[in-house]
């Protein structure tokens, strides 16, 4: 069946394989010594654990092929809204604007120290840093726009509408405007600073967005906790919790939101659902172990997968600078595939007539070759354009290494053999009927064959059609309650689509505040900077900046003078005193000075650089807010986005990661499958008996398709991570079973196969018990695979390659 | 300054009076009678002594209140000018400036700050009065109070209040209005009606 000299190579390996006995009576005077070296390297393991860095950060799970992106989302962090918490009162029936007012002045005054007010609380702007400003906001559109306003009004009456309105009540409110500026000069920065608000009927009153002639408020607080630390975020959000109650009484409804709140939310379903699955877990592994077991080696076989998870994590703290915590949490899932090993070990040793080296000899075969199979599905993973997914890779190598080094090696020196006594191996007869039989020899079954194949063709044709799901969403619990409370911020205070970032880049102000600037021409020639929010609105370059007030300058000199004689003729004639208009006078005749962040934010409009302007790793970003609409994804690709520019868009990210995990998913299997197949074919040595011993594998993924086809489920991330582990431990049964036929040694295979395969289902298939989307995914699609993996390598394939004995019989 | 108005007309009917207990005691009778006040009509003098002015401005008007949200300004001399609010709706008007345009109370800061003051005081919302300023009796004979803002930014626009009543405790005497930046503006109330039929054309925008 295949070339000589292959046949050569596997002889040799076949050869070390059956050394497995010669290794067995080697150690047996050493058992102790064994145990302490074994002991002693969990030592070590342990101490290098504590090297261990891990970090949950979703980079790990984006493609690497794409740095651009990987970047943007590293930026994520500094978004405006990431560390926001949203809090709306609304007022009921009972409740006036006014008592509204006050219940949200009151939380705003009383909320934890974590939290800060991002709306400055000022009752009224001050002209005084307003008119620092203007100059250097002076472009061209600026001037001509005031130019035109003075030539349509009158300088006489407008300095007669100055002395009515303070002639008014209320002139305590613009008395300090018209000292400052009686010629209404700001009118083009008001008309700029209109621009950042998001929707019509907004209004700010101290510190606090107002609509709906006040019967709604909302207050917008940036909060100094991560939105992944779920555990500060779970203390702040009490604490906002516990002001609400102190402050807001009576008629008043509240909506709090933010992205917390997920962080939180996430963290308290897992936490429930591990209870839930522990418990279901254990029940069922104890019925098992109660059935199928009763022994105390078995505590033995059970310290395998912790042994496993420490060495391999451990070799991952030593190599890897850093730890995903996707990899670790679904790296010690997978690895429970070692258990496995030590299960067919185990159950060798207990129904094997024969000396303990002999059933070692004749378990390792079969046992190594399973590992080897699992070690090619892992080893698939490291293909993977995801850093997280090969992270995994490598971790389920170590580890699957060690789980065969511990069954092969370490657990039979602590196993008692059934028999001591060197015998001859003596078939036994199976726990499952006659009707799967290892002795005699044994013939094809063909009409079933056909039947098998058909069924398997169509049953792939019709699920190979599944559909993968790229919503960075589905990997998250997302309440139902949380979207509702997104969903209302969003639709009441502005913003029906969701935002994508523009991060304009530099190693200091001046050069990110120059991009910002290329940015804002690039989007207003493609027209779509009248849907930005842009620090450089408010902010240009220094270059800029100094341009401006050389144009503002050449403006207040020549208008001065007409200025000046409007002021003196309403001296005469409604008595203004002779330094009513100083400071406007002295606004107007000194030099401006330049202008930064610090300015805005003297001007209490610190609103829009806090949320606009960033510093990480000692670089400044001035962002720029767009809907993170198609067109605006078109330009943020396109070759003419300026240099220094990162932009990020949740949809865009979603579509990078259903792509990856697509690619993954058709990597995955094709890289596994080929690999199982070369490796099933050194094995068995033969075509037909490789096939059958694929049956398993390939009946699992089908019935998984099939019924996700079924039930309208897509595949995601976790669901490809868990492919390897259903690939490897059906790819075991397969040749475990056809291994136990060819051979006509059966060694409680059945059993083994029975009983790891219950384990597994009985570990994974209690997730589907898990509310968390991704334990869920993992759950169903490992109980899918292998539930259906297990009675093809049970009854199926004996029945293919049945015993001619039991023909005859019937 | 709409709430130094509102305030004094408040202590007219409320002086019954317990004018020479305790400030907190005092409050709290304000607050029970408060509730009473559906209407009011009075005249009133306005004088502003501004550092941007030469001389004192001097102004007559009338002041009408109709609860829970209309409200009517109105100078009479020496020029026709006010403002009249219902609800969410306003209209304002000036003869020497030919204007006369409806506003938005949410769209317009100076108009927004003074109705908003208004009602608070009309319906005498002690608890967020007390959230703003610091009451203290300044004298008994005449009972004189004296109100400080707790913000530090509000202080930027406004010292402190000061309330006169008159000595019968029948009426506010002077109503003082101090700037931060030592401007003064005092209101002198008087032909007040309460509770009276007010014609809805005076209170409609």
């Amino acid at each position: 069946m295949i070339g000589h000299g292959s046949l050569e190579r596997f002889a040799y390996i076949m050869n070390q394989i059956h050394s497995f006995a010669a290794w067995y009576n080697a150690l047996v005077p050493h058992r102790r010594k064994l145990l302490i070296f074994a002991v002693l390297v969990l030592v070590c393991c342990g101490v290098m654990l504590s090297r261990m860095q891990v970090r949950e950060d979703i980079g790990m799970i984006l493609p690497n092929n794409d740095t651009e992106l990987s970047y943007s989302l590293n930026l994520m962090e500094l978004a405006p809204f990431s560390r926001m918490v949203f809090i709306q009162l609304e007022a009921g029936e009972n409740t006036s604007p006014q008592t509204l007012f006050a219940a949200a002045k009151r939380l705003r005054s009383a909320l934890p120290d974590n939290l800060t007010p991002c709306l400055p609380d000022n009752v009224l702007p001050d002209p005084k840093a307003f008119v620092r400003i203007l100059p250097s906001l002076a472009d061209q559109a600026v001037i001509d726009s005031l130019e035109k306003q003075l030539a349509e009004h009158e300088l006489d009456t407008v300095m007669r509408d100055n002395y009515l309105a303070l002639f008014n009540a209320s002139s305590f409110v613009s008395k300090r405007f018209i000292q400052y500026d009686p010629f209404h000069l700001l009118s083009p920065l008001y008309e700029l600073l209109r621009s950042f608000r998001v929707a019509k009927d907004v209004t700010v009153q101290q510190g606090v967005l107002s609509k709906d002639d006040g019967r709604k408020l909302l207050l917008l607080v940036k909060s100094s906790v991560a939105p992944t630390d779920s555990g500060n975020a779970e203390l702040m959000l009490a604490g906002i919790s516990k002001v609400l109650g102190d402050t807001v009484t009576g008629d008043i409804s509240t909506t709090v939101f933010s992205g917390h709140q997920f962080a939180v939310e996430n963290a308290r379903t897992i936490k429930q659902d591990l209870r839930v699955v522990l418990t279901v877990s254990l029940v069922g592994l104890l019925a098992i172990f109660f059935v199928f077991i009763r022994s105390r080696d078995i505590l033995w076989v059970a310290a395998v997968p912790g042994v496993v998870l420490l060495v391999a994590s451990s070799v991952l703290a030593v190599t890897q600078s850093v730890v995903s915590s996707i990899t670790l949490g679904f790296g010690a899932v997978l690895l429970g595939i070692s258990v496995d090993f030590a299960l067919h070990v185990y159950f060798a040793f207990r129904y094997s007539s024969c000396t303990p080296a002999k059933t070692l000899a004749e378990v390792g075969r079969p046992v190594m070759f399973g590992g080897i199979t699992s070690l090619a599905a892992f080893g698939a993973l490291a293909f993977s354009a995801m850093p997280g997914i090969q992270q995994l890779a490598y971790f389920g190598i170590v580890g699957l290494c060690c789980g065969l080094v511990l069954a092969l090696v370490i657990l039979p020196h602590c196993l008692v053999p059934c028999s001591g006594v060197e015998t001859v191996c003596s078939r036994v007869p199976n726990q499952f009927g006659s009707s799967i039989s290892y002795d005699g020899e044994r013939e094809w079954n063909v009409p079933l064959c056909i039947v098998t194949c058909c069924l398997l063709a169509g049953a792939l044709f019709y699920g190979g059609h599944v559909q993968m799901d790229n919503k960075l969403r589905s990997l998250s619990v997302f309440p139902k309650a949380l979207l509702q409370a997104e969903n209302t911020i969003r639709q009441e205070w502005g913003g029906k689509n969701e935002s994508a970032i523009f991060f304009a880049e530099g190693t200091t102000q001046e050069e990110a505040l120059k991009r910002g600037e290329e940015l804002r021409v690039y989007l207003r020639k493609h027209g779509v900077m009248k849907l930005a929010y842009s620090l450089s609105t408010v902010l240009p370059p220094e270059e800029k900046r100094a341009a401006n007030r050389s144009r503002w300058n050449s403006f207040a000199a020549s208008q001065l003078s007409a200025m000046e004689q409007a002021v003196l003729h309403a001296q005469a004639k409604y008595g203004f005193s002779s330094h009513a208009f100083a400071p406007f006078f002295q606004w107007m005749t000194i030099s401006p000075a330049d202008i930064g962040l610090e300015d805005l934010n003297a001007a209490d409009i610190g609103g829009i650089s806090s949320l606009l302007y960033a510093e990480k790793d000692g670089r400044q970003y001035v962002q720029t807010l767009v809907p993170d609409l198609p067109e605006i994804r078109d330009l943020a690709r396109s070759s003419e986005l300026p240099e220094g520019i990162y932009f990020y868009s949740a949809r865009n990210l979603g579509e990078q990661l259903g792509k990856a995990i697509e690619q993954d998913f058709r990597l995955f299997v094709g890289l596994a499958f080929a690999s199982m197949a070369v490796l099933m074919l050194l094995f068995f040595r033969h075509i037909g008996l490789t096939l059958l011993a694929i049956l398993p594998l390939c009946t699992g993924l089908t019935f998984l398709l099939c019924v996700m086809r079924v039930t309208g489920t897509a595949f995601n991330l976790f669901s490809v991570a868990a492919l390897p582990l259903i690939i490897g431990l059906a790819a075991d049964y397969g040749i475990f079973v056809v291994n136990a036929c060819k051979e006509g040694v059966e060694h409680g295979t059945l059993r083994a196969v029975l009983v790891s395969g219950l384990t597994t289902v009985s570990g994974f298939g209690a997730l589907v018990f898990a509310e968390h989307p991704a334990m869920y995914s993992l759950g169903i699609t490992v109980l899918l695979g292998v539930g259906a993996a297990i009675p093809a390598a049970l009854f199926l394939v004996p029945m293919l390659y049945r015993s001619k004995s039991c023909r005859s019989v019937r | 300054m709409m709430r130094v108005i509102l305030l004094c007309l408040c202590l007219l009917f409320s002086c019954e009076a317990h004018a020479y207990a305790g400030t907190e005691e005092f409050l709290d009778k304000l607050k029970t009678t408060m509730g009473n006040v559906q209407s009011l009509k009075c005249r009133f003098v306005q004088r502003k002594t501004l550092a941007m002015f030469d001389d004192t401005l001097e102004s007559q008007g009338v002041l009408l209140f109709q609860s829970p949200d209309r409200l009517r300004w109105e100078y009479i001399s020496p020029v026709k000018a006010g403002f009249v609010v219902a609800g969410k709706q306003g209209r304002r008007w000036n003869t020497l400036a030919g204007t006369d345009e409806p506003f938005r109370v949410a769209d317009d800061v100076e108009m927004r700050i003074l109705t908003e003051q208004v009602l608070k005081w009309t319906c005498f919302d002690l608890d967020a009065l007390r959230e703003q300023y610091e009451f203290a009796v300044a004298s008994k004979k005449p009972l004189k109070l004296v109100l400080t803002p707790k913000s530090t930014v509000v202080r930027r626009l406004l010292k402190e209040l000061r309330v006169t009543l008159s000595p019968a405790m029948s009426d506010v005497a002077k109503l003082e209005f101090i700037e931060a930046d030592g401007d003064v503006t005092t209101y002198t109330f008087f032909d007040t009606i309460i509770n009276s039929d007010i014609d809805a054309s005076l209170l409609t925008p």
